[in-house]
């Protein structure tokens, strides 16, 4: 009878683990009836000047500059909401990389559960699982230009261009931020909030769009400053890649329209 | 109520692998074809690289080797992965301090032997490539080595038919990307399994040493195998061997990829299997001879900051010592491996369609 009784407990909790394991997974899994569609338009700028390349800029330090090429990698994009759990957004499995001279490359639209959301969070850069893993695909290709072959490892933002400030060949800018090894691990996630009343609403059927602003002088003038000068460039990992990074993770910003369509 | 509870049981399970092979669903963008089982040599531990998301088949590791032996990898079809590599080298370059590549240029550090590969958890001299599916992006793209990039090797390899039906076969599609092409090459260069030399053998009670080899062989424990541990004759570490800066090559090794003063000079552990056939020695292959290695490590030996503790005072080594070292040395060449015709060229390689 004991064995019984035994048999009756075992069934009975793996069928509740089992159970409530897959009721787990059904609310992870996106109902698609219920999604509305989001845009996230990335606008790359010098402080207010929209960024082209070729033309000519000044950084805040007044040091005039020319932009040849201009990339950076974004990944695992997700919208929050003040209610813990209430989230919404794509595999941390997705990257995507930003191109200057790519139009289509600013534009990233993900399906997300209809809710009120306080802000959205992304990924600046590449994780380590991604950095270590073997041949990849997708954004993440090699072929795109954004992997160092002599020391593994993305590239996760290439601004590269021209500037008479440079001491360099050609007188080059050329910075290469990458790095995943700790303590000089570049990637880090980008948090940024909706102003107060100005929710993200996603509605099923509805087509949202949010523009992040990427402004380019946040390399030279953030936590700390990069005079073009001193630093015309960057090309390894290590502590002066951080430093940039760091300052590059402030050049994102939410530009004031939520548009609704 | 207990058919119940199995009831449930069963419809829940059913639910959990419904969506567990959902989520599979995404991996199988992977290969298709005959698995091959990797055997792990009696005695190995197990392999760093196992196969993830890249299973091993026949048809990837044949497609694997048709990329190797190829010279459309390089950018004017001479320098295929196998013209550093070369199988009777024990998939070294024979003979040369430095590989040959691109335009009459050399390469920056002599090629390693290939085999055991599966083992290592970072390539390289300086241990600066962390995965050996992304191995061969650095030779690819080296402007002295290969000089090519992705994009052209995929245009030539489209042109060419035999790749059509080799690229169908092992992933079902004959689609070609740079994740195909370099989990292919793994599947043929984590496949170079070398474990059976004379020591195997005899480790393995099915031979024995001579009297020459025996003696060599306790020197060897004695004084060699803290570093060039078995079964694998290397610990995988980086150290400073207590040699000088080449002026022209300005090689640090190790501190190129960390950036860190300690690892100034530091070069991988190299493994002594197949060693009468890897020759020269050194990373920039500045010993020709075995016999010249084991001289600077007996009287050679450059101090520095960085040197490794264990040769603050060399490796004394008397010519009795070397003769019998040598001697066991020659135990560690594995000729089934340097024969192996799964790993030699195909017939049809390199044929311009």
């Amino acid at each position: 009878m004991k064995t019984f009784r035994h048999h009756h407990i075992i069934l009975l909790s793996m069928g509740v683990l089992l159970l409530f394991g897959s009721f787990t997974h059904k609310n992870l899994r996106l109902d698609a009836r219920n999604n509305g569609e989001l845009k996230i338009h990335f606008s790359a700028y010098s402080n207010q000047s929209p960024l082209i390349i070729g033309k000519t800029y000044s950084n805040s330090f007044q040091e005039k500059f020319t932009i040849d090429r201009f990339r950076f990698y974004v990944g695992g994009i997700r919208l929050f909401s003040g209610d813990a759990g209430a989230e919404s957004g794509i595999s941390a499995d997705d990257y995507f990389l930003f191109d200057l001279a790519d139009s289509a490359s600013e534009e990233i639209t993900i399906s997300s559960k209809a809710g009120t959301y306080n802000g959205i969070e992304f990924l600046f850069g590449v994780d380590s699982i991604h950095n270590t893993g073997g041949a990849q695909a997708g954004a993440l290709d090699p072929r795109r230009g954004m992997f160092w072959t002599w020391n593994s490892g993305y590239v996760i933002l290439k601004l590269e261009g021209t500037s008479p400030l440079s001491n360099l060949p050609g007188h080059a800018i050329e910075y290469h931020v990458g790095g995943y090894r700790r303590p000089n691990n570049v990637s880090q996630i980008v948090s940024l909030a909706f102003q107060k009343g100005k929710e993200l609403k996603i509605e099923s059927g509805m087509k949202n769009q949010v523009n992040v602003h990427v402004n380019v002088d946040k390399l030279f003038n953030g936590l700390t400053s990069i005079h073009i000068n001193a630093t015309p460039s960057c090309n390894t990992p290590g502590p002066l890649a951080k430093m940039i990074a760091d300052n590059c993770k402030q050049m994102f910003s939410l530009d004031r329209s939520i548009e609704t369509r | 109520m207990k058919i119940l509870l199995v009831i449930l049981f069963i419809s829940s399970a059913w639910l959990q692998f419904s969506f567990l092979t959902k989520t599979k669903k995404e991996d199988r963008a992977s290969l298709i074809g005959t698995p091959i089982r990797f055997v792990v040599p009696k005695g190995f531990p197990q392999p760093v690289y196992q196969f993830k998301n890249n299973t091993l088949t026949k048809e990837g590791f044949e497609l694997g080797r048709f990329l190797f032996y190829d010279g459309k990898l390089s950018r004017d079809g001479n320098f295929p992965c196998a013209s550093c590599h070369q199988q009777f080298a024990a998939f070294a370059t024979f003979e040369h301090r430095l590989s040959h590549g691109y335009n009459n240029q050399f390469s920056y550090r002599n090629a390693p032997g290939l085999f055991n590969v599966a083992w290592e958890k970072e390539l390289h001299w300086d241990g600066g490539i962390n995965h050996i599916e992304i191995q061969p992006l650095a030779p690819i793209t080296n402007p002295h080595e290969m000089a090519e990039d992705l994009d052209d090797i995929i245009r030539k390899l489209k042109k060419d038919s035999t790749y059509h039906k080799l690229f169908k076969a092992a992933y079902g599609d004959p689609g070609i990307n740079s994740q195909r092409i370099l989990r292919a090459l793994a599947q043929f260069t984590a496949s170079l399994v070398s474990a059976n030399s004379k020591y195997d053998r005899v480790m393995r009670g099915e031979d024995s040493f001579s009297s020459y080899e025996q003696p060599g062989y306790q020197i060897f424990q004695q004084k060699c195998s803290s570093c060039h541990r078995e079964p694998l004759f290397t610990d995988l570490s980086y150290r400073n061997t207590g040699i000088s800066v080449d002026s022209a090559l300005l090689d640090y090794g190790r501190m190129r990829i960390t950036g860190n003063k300690t690892d100034s000079l530091k070069f991988k552990v190299p493994s002594l299997r197949n060693v009468f056939l890897t020759g020269p020695y050194g990373h920039d292959g500045r010993f020709p001879t075995i016999s010249s290695m084991l001289d600077h490590y007996n009287s050679g030996v450059i101090n520095s900051l960085t040197l490794d503790p264990l040769l603050k005072h060399g490796i004394p080594l008397s010519n009795d010592d070397k003769f019998y070292l040598i001697a066991f040395l020659g135990t560690l060449t594995d000729t089934s491996f340097v024969n192996d015709k799964r790993f030699s060229a195909p017939e049809s390689v390199g044929e311009v369609k």
